[in-house]
């Protein structure tokens, strides 16, 4: 973390991704080229580890909810150990020691995930987090603000509304099951998992509503 | 005997502060000293602090998902008092409150 960078951000300024590659972007770069030149490897072994990642979308995490939504054994389970549950649908991460907890919003409780210390994030499952979730402002301020960044986002909670906000500082990765949009009674799985958006996912905001 | 957590659910526990001030540790600053509850036990994992630097991670520690006030954190902290921050502290980072 890079003191100057922090410095740059006013508590108040919206949440956006930075422009000019950071110090970490930059080292990443040189790291790469190094591993390339020196052959250690292959520019083929990079291609498939991007594809690879880039094949994990959001949409496998919508499913995942839109289940949860309308089968009540299947949400008690993936409440309870996620992570089996989830490979029983075949996603398999790719390093056993990743764990997963999938946390539930209600009318009641609303969970808002983050990353203080880099951008831990279920990338085996949902592939690439947003930009802002990587962003030190994000990660700085929705520790300390978290009714202020919703509301950046769109979303006011009322004070009735339990807010927890999820810091992932070890080997757990987190999912938000978000709250089932009104009117959406007779809805089938598929359509269901429409409504969910990668921001949902996350808790910064709430899936699209019906009528959307 | 050593899979056993030594705290349970519920139990009120202290992030302790560190003192080396160097090294890899997944217990943010903003958290030390801080007392919060257990909330659930996740288990064994390898502990990041040595496999950081390239060691085995082994012998595994007891991680923890612990809640604590938003309002005890921050004193200027604007929301309601029910606001909660949960975060993940490995055993050895803890003690009882």
């Amino acid at each position: 973390m890079n003191k100057t960078d922090h410095e740059q951000h006013s508590p108040h300024e919206e949440v956006h991704s930075q422009k000019e590659p950071g110090y970490y972007s930059k080292l990443t770069s040189a790291m790469e080229i190094i591993l390339l030149e020196k052959g250690i490897i292959s520019p083929e072994q990079l291609q498939a580890a991007i594809a690879a990642l880039d094949k994990r979308d959001y949409r496998d995490g919508a499913k995942i909810v839109a289940k949860a939504w309308t089968d009540q054994l299947f949400k008690k389970a993936l409440l309870h150990n996620a992570i089996n549950t989830v490979r029983q649908l075949g996603y398999t991460p790719d390093d056993d020691l990743v764990q997963l907890v999938v946390v539930e919003n209600t009318q009641f409780v609303h969970n808002l995930i983050v990353c203080t210390l880099c951008s831990c994030y279920p990338r085996w499952l949902l592939g690439r987090p947003p930009d802002w979730y990587k962003s030190l402002n994000y990660r700085s301020r929705a520790v300390k603000n978290p009714r202020g960044i919703l509301k950046e986002f769109g979303l006011t909670l009322p004070n009735y509304v339990e807010i927890r906000v999820v810091d992932s500082t070890a080997d757990i990765r987190y999912m938000v099951l978000p709250k089932r949009p009104k009117d959406t009674q007779n809805w089938s799985e598929k359509d269901l998992s429409k409504l969910v958006t990668r921001n949902s996912l996350i808790g910064i905001a709430e899936p699209l509503q019906s009528t959307n | 005997m050593l899979n056993a957590s030594i705290f349970r659910v519920g139990d009120r526990v202290r992030v302790v502060q560190c003192i080396w001030g160097f090294g890899h540790v997944r217990t943010p600053k903003y958290i030390q000293n801080h007392v919060g509850e257990i909330r659930r036990v996740h288990g064994l994992y390898h502990n990041p602090e040595s496999v950081a630097h390239g060691r085995s991670g082994l012998p595994a520690k007891m991680l923890y998902s612990v809640s604590f006030q938003q309002s005890s954190i921050w004193k200027d902290y604007s929301g309601p008092e029910i606001d909660l921050l949960y975060m993940d502290v490995f055993e050895h980072w803890l003690e009882f409150a």
